[in-house]
């Protein structure tokens, strides 16, 4: 097997609350492969954006990755010093956030904020290049006219197209890596379908690897074919999509699934899983689902290993919804 | 563009007009200038000539209706004391005030801006620490007391820099101004570090308290993720956004450094309006009083509008109501 383009060794990022070091993700494994995409799914505050912003060396002090390696393309980057981050981030692997509103600088041109992508990883670029790389850029990402929508402003864009433009930013350097942070949660439904669709075109046309950050398994079952399930800063279940959508492993991923509302009966209530994410500084012992959970056990205070339940397939749960294979 | 200047110039006559009608009921009410000017060994005969002369026989709306109709004419009355022309004194002190506010305000800017964005940038700094502490005490010791601290240290003890006039004047396009002989710029010295000093804590709170909401934006962490410098986020991002808001205060505090820079000019007894000004109320010279008010209304009418035009130049989210393209 060849090496993963990206691949996250026991990450743990942690943030100072009321004076102490607490971590806000731990145990953290996962990989992607060139061109793969891949799904990070859980409900909100469950450590998704925290583990996309360790990847791209974002997290801020007082905040810090504690443990861990994130290797990309066998360079760890954990270790690697501030000005090699910087020259790594949006050249070999770029991220793309929620709020499409507010991604853009509001008083700086299209152009502007393009072309000082091009020239932070490659100072002697010139203008004319730089230019044509970014109206191809736009083209690529479906905007019409790109030429002369490069010397507009952010506010003349909807969201959905300025989110097209942050997603041709991502692209220009050609990275091996795009982080997406949940980029058509803002967006209404049919925009959020074609830049699905788009996304995922141009991941298979550069060759680049996509993590898809959602709380929203809809998103995920057409589009990726890995999915990582995330609760309470750790990884709960990992599978090949259709797996996972159909034999869920674990009962947080199977509430996550009963919650969309594709499963629902006409009239029927729509599912919620009772309770809320604990605080990462409120984060109960042993399996951090567990005071939300109908299936819960004593045994379920204790250290819950991640296991095999067939090839590619793992879950952290001792009540485990199918039976080993 | 021309619907948009020409209801500005009907706000200002607007406020020109209500301010004029009730500086005249103001004064009227205060005092009467006669009791004032008059020795009290003047025969009343004399007495009557002067009132007569002064038209302060006639009910006040005739006096106001002769005022206003003159007025409309260019011409704002005598100065009851100098009996001279009151518009023709006032623009005789004028270059000694814009001299000083414009010093003022050049040092509120060069050195306020660059001391907020350090305190932004690093809030936890000692130097950042410090710069705060300044500036509140810049904030809240009075100006005068400032004033004469300086003339006290620098004049009296150090005898480095004169303490009061303005020096040797040479014309610049016909006006005469200090800060282009030595000997004129040793006397701006003190007092325009007096009547910076309050601008410049202004300045630094403002700036820094933009550096830190702009650290937080989306669109920071995006053009972070993109791999740039620091140095291009501060100057070209964060600069950008937290200037631009800066431009309307400034451009207002100009207009309020004319108008009460006469503290600092009685301190250093600085040959400009505010010293007029502080000599006629205290005469009851209505004319005077009106003449002052009236350029200091019209100044500030100008400064706004030069304001909002060069926000709207520099800030693409904004343009002029009123104006076509
Ligand atoms: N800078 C920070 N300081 C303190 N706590 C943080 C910080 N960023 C995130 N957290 C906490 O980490 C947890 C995970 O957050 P996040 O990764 O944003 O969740 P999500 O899965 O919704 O993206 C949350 O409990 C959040 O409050
Ligand atoms: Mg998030």
């Amino acid at each position: 097997m060849t090496n993963p383009a990206l691949s996250v060794i026991g990450l743990e990022t942690c943030f100072r609350i009321r004076g102490r070091m607490v971590p806000a993700v731990s145990d953290v494994d996962l990989f992607v492969d060139k061109g793969e995409i891949i799904g990070l799914v859980g409900e909100s505050g469950s450590g998704k954006s925290v583990t996309g912003l360790s990847i791209m060396g974002l997290i801020d002090k007082p905040g810090e990755i504690t443990k861990g390696k994130i290797l990309l393309n066998g360079e760890d980057l954990v270790s690697a010093g501030k000005e090699r981050l910087r020259q790594i981030r949006g050249a070999r692997i770029a991220m793309i956030f929620q709020d499409p509103m507010m991604t853009l600088n509001p008083v700086l041109r299209i152009d502007t904020q393009m072309m000082e992508a091009l020239s932070a990883h490659d100072s002697r670029i010139d203008a004319e290049t730089a230019r044509t790389r970014c109206r191809d850029a736009l083209g690529q990402v479906g905007i019409p006219s790109p030429e002369e929508r490069l010397k507009a402003y952010p506010h003349q864009f909807s969201g959905g197209m300025r989110q097209r433009v942050a997603i041709a930013i991502a692209l220009l350097n050609r990275p091996d890596i795009i982080i997406a942070d949940e980029p058509t949660t803002a967006l209404d439904v049919t925009i959020q379908g074609q830049i699905l669709s788009e996304m995922q075109k141009l991941c298979r046309d550069t060759g680049a690897g996509l993590v898809w950050i959602t709380h929203d398994l809809t998103v995920v079952a057409g589009l990726t074919t890995r999915v990582y399930v995330m609760y309470g800063g750790r990884i709960v279940e990992l599978g090949a999509v259709d797996d996972i959508l159909d034999r869920p492993i674990h009962p947080y991923t199977r509430g996550l699934i009963r919650s969309v509302p594709w499963h629902n009966r006409p009239g029927e209530p729509l599912y919620q899983i009772p309770g809320m994410t604990p605080a990462i500084d409120r984060m109960p012992a042993g399996c951090r689902f567990h005071p939300r959970c109908a299936l819960a056990t004593p045994e379920c205070r204790g250290d819950i290993p991640l296991s095999a339940f067939g090839p590619g397939r793992f879950a952290r749960c001792v009540h485990p919804l199918v039976e080993d294979s | 563009m021309t619907a948009y200047l020409l209801r500005r110039s009907f706000q200002t006559v607007l406020t020109l007009f209500v301010m004029s009608v009730l500086v005249f009921v103001g004064v009227y009410m205060i005092g009467n200038p006669v009791d004032v000017l008059i020795s009290a060994s003047a025969t009343p005969q004399e007495r009557q000539d002067i009132i007569r002369a002064f038209g302060l026989d006639q009910p006040v709306w005739t006096q106001y209706w002769t005022f206003l109709t003159n007025s409309l004419a260019g011409d704002l009355g005598n100065s009851f004391v100098f009996n001279q022309p009151a518009l023709k004194l006032i623009l005789s002190r004028m270059p000694a005030t814009l001299e000083l506010a414009f010093c003022a305000l050049v040092l509120a800017v060069f050195v306020g801006i660059p001391l907020g964005v350090w305190a932004g940038l690093k809030p936890d700094r000692l130097t950042s620490r410090m710069i705060m502490t300044f500036s509140i005490l810049g904030f809240s010791l009075p100006t005068f007391w400032i004033g004469l601290m300086l003339v006290m240290l620098f004049s009296v003890k150090l005898g480095w820099l004169p303490a009061s006039g303005r020096g040797q004047t040479v014309e610049l396009l016909g006006v005469p101004v200090s800060f282009l002989t030595w000997d004129g710029l040793a006397h701006l010295i003190l007092p325009a570090i007096n009547l910076a000093l309050y601008k410049v804590s202004l300045v630094i709170r403002l700036t820094r308290a933009g550096v830190i909401e702009c650290l937080q934006m989306e669109y920071i962490r995006f053009a972070r993720a993109k791999g740039l410098t620091d140095a291009r986020i501060v100057f070209v991002h964060v600069l950008k956004n937290t200037l631009i808001p800066l431009i309307t205060v400034i451009g207002l505090e100009l207009g309020s450094v004319i108008a009460f820079a006469v503290v600092t000019e009685t301190v250093f007894s600085w040959p400009g309006m505010g010293k007029l000004i502080i000599d006629a109320i205290g005469n009851l010279d209505r004319p005077l009083i009106l003449a002052y008010l009236m350029i200091i209304v019209l100044m500030f009418s100008l400064i706004n509008l030069v304001v909002d035009i060069l926000y709207s130049v520099v800030d693409p989210r904004v343009r002029l109501e009123g104006g076509s393209e």
